[in-house]
């Protein structure tokens, strides 16, 4: 099997991430996932695992650990979803021990070859299934992927971020060692419904006896769930704020440096270069779960270094100086308050002009309601994924947050007129839809190099 | 001596504004809004430049090129073609085609300028 190959058998899959009916999802059993991975061998078994839970933040706080990991001596593997550009992004190993904070992009992401070869061990398995009627999602196949290829790069650790809910997700067919949630609060409503607290069961859905549960601060009737749940299995809940602790020091354009008290240090003046105050609790319980895994504590340089090195493109990303252009994915009205906050806070003062793509499966006038106020304009766009919304809706359903509205259907039209059209002082915010930024973001990536520093950058 | 003409030939209004922004008064604007417009307005305008989208709906780029190569009144124009990343083929096509030169979207305007400076340089 080639590369394209095996692109293509997983592009004929049923893909909840582009269907345009995603409710459907409830009905994926976990018990298939458990059957398919059981024809493989079990491959989730010869690793130990962290599982990221929760509505935001879950890639921060995977891709925190799974850096800070990189700069110890354990082989480490991170498994994601979506990817924003290329579907490898989403599996990656290292095994090169301390790399000194020393990174290339996509130095770790799974080989096409190893890609063609996980997937041609899993396609007699699914086709098995198939005869049976009973065939696994594109999700599913991609997981039992990433279980074989970490299986056979054996690694020691891997970090898994859950792809949606928890108690169902595919990623729940392992025993992790750790769970960590970011936080809870309402996305992908027509799947989990609205009320926060059958949405955090669902994600707490994920906590098994033996194993340490750490949590940003949430909501108390959220935090009443994790109780509730962490004492079901008879295990420990750390939460940040009570058990950890975190202090902003400085928070920039350039991220924030921080110091964070543990569950067994203190680790102070630590640099993250990703700005916005809520990737500080992240960067927490990250730790945290980086000391629940070791047995004799955490040094401060893997610590210190992983967090500088850390980066999750498309997470208020600067990818242009002057006008200064930020792409952030805020795609639920939770992200959208988040950036709102960042950009009142960072960007005080500025033009702001919104270049905004959704999906249509998404709360857009609760995310236009958070980030409709801070922006001067607004230029509606749209990605070429199957539930992008139409530009044009887009526009009427932000209309009454943000006082000038326009409608470029093609992002990188409208990023080539935003770019040269604005003061240098202003500056773009490219946000909306992962699938959106995504593809704005590859387009500067390849283009001439003057619109973007991106290529300089990875 | 007249300002040289640029036929800009792009289906979004906003690019066609920021090109003639960026490019007037040192050279004279038209603008046409689709493919079919784009031919049309070659053969009455005869430009001394066309820049010309790629990515159109209806009559797309590719083909507006190849009726103006094949058209003995327009073979003769310049046309520097405009893409976006990941269309290689298309740009390989374009130059096979006949395009002079190319610029991918997003760009700079001084990479626009630079581009049409390069087929009509201006005396100071």
């Amino acid at each position: 099997m080639t590369y394209d190959d095996a692109i293509a058998y997983v592009a004929s899959l049923v893909n909840y991430e582009r269907a345009p009916n995603p409710a459907q999802m409830r009905e994926v059993p976990l018990d298939r996932m458990r059957r398919l991975c059981g024809r493989l061998g079990d491959p989730q078994r010869r690793f130990r695992c962290v599982v990221v839970a929760g509505t935001n933040g879950k890639g921060s706080i995977c891709t925190f650990l799974y850096s800070m990991l990189r700069e110890g001596t354990l082989r480490v593997g991170l498994y994601t979803s979506p990817h924003l550009e290329d579907v490898r992004e989403r599996i990656r190993v290292w095994s090169r021990g301390p790399s000194d904070g020393a990174r290339a992009y996509g130095d770790d992401w799974i080989s096409e070859a190893d890609f063609a070869a996980a997937i041609d061990r899993v396609k007699p398995v699914v086709e098995a299934f198939r005869t049976a009627g009973d065939t696994p999602t594109h999700f599913e196949v991609l997981t039992a992927a990433a279980f074989l290829h970490f299986s056979q790069q054996q690694v020691d650790v891997a970090v898994l971020e859950v792809g949606l809910g928890g108690r169902l997700d595919a990623t729940n067919v392992v025993t992790q060692a750790v769970s960590v949630f970011g936080p809870i609060d309402v996305d992908h409503a027509d799947v989990l419904g609205t009320d926060p607290v059958l949405i955090a069961r669902e994600k707490t859905g994920i906590i098994k006896p033996n194993q340490t549960v750490i949590t940003v601060p949430q909501a108390e009737a959220v935090a009443e769930v994790l109780r509730v749940a962490c004492e079901a299995q008879g295990v420990p809940l750390l939460a940040c704020g009570q058990e950890l602790t975190v202090r902003i020091q400085q928070h920039d354009l350039d991220g924030l440096q921080l110091t964070v008290v543990g569950i067994r240090g203190i680790y102070e003046s630590l640099d993250i270069p990703m700005p916005g105050r809520h990737q500080a609790q992240n960067a927490a319980v990250a730790i945290a779960a980086l000391e629940a895994l070791s047995s004799t504590g955490v040094p401060y340089t893997m610590v210190e270094r992983g967090l500088a090195a850390a980066s999750w493109p498309g997470r208020f990303e600067v990818v242009h100086d002057a006008p200064l252009v930020i792409m952030d994915g805020a795609h639920n009205p939770h992200a959208a308050g988040a950036l709102r906050d960042t950009l009142e806070e960072l960007c005080a003062g500025r033009r702001i002009h919104l270049l905004i793509g959704m999906s249509s499966d998404k709360a857009v006038a609760e995310v236009g309601e958070r980030l409709g106020g801070v922006a001067v304009s607004a230029t509606c766009s749209q990605s070429r994924h199957p539930r992008a919304l139409d530009a044009t809706i887009l526009a009427k359903q932000l209309a009454p947050f943000c006082p000038d509205v326009h409608v470029m259907s093609d992002a990188v039209d409208a990023y080539t007129y935003l770019i040269n059209a604005v003061a240098p002082a202003d500056v773009i915010v490219v946000t909306g839809s992962l699938f959106f930024v995504g593809e704005l973001r590859a387009a500067l990536r390849r283009a001439n190099g003057t619109a973007s520093r991106i290529l300089a950058r990875t | 001596m007249s300002q040289p003409t640029i036929l800009i030939v792009e289906d979004e209004p906003a690019i066609r504004r920021l090109v003639k922004e960026t490019l007037e008064p040192r050279y004279a604007i038209q603008e046409a809004v689709d493919g079919l417009d784009g031919l049309q307005r070659a053969q009455s305008v005869k430009p001394d430049l066309i820049i010309l989208d790629l990515r159109m709906p209806g009559l797309d780029g590719l083909s507006v090129l190849r009726k103006l190569k094949a058209d003995r009144q327009t073979a003769g124009i310049p046309v520097v073609i405009v893409s976006v990343h990941g269309e290689t083929d298309m740009l390989l096509e374009g130059q096979r085609a006949g395009a002079v030169d190319h610029l991918i979207k997003p760009f700079d305007i001084n990479d626009l300028r630079r581009v049409v400076s390069r087929q009509l340089p201006l005396a100071d």
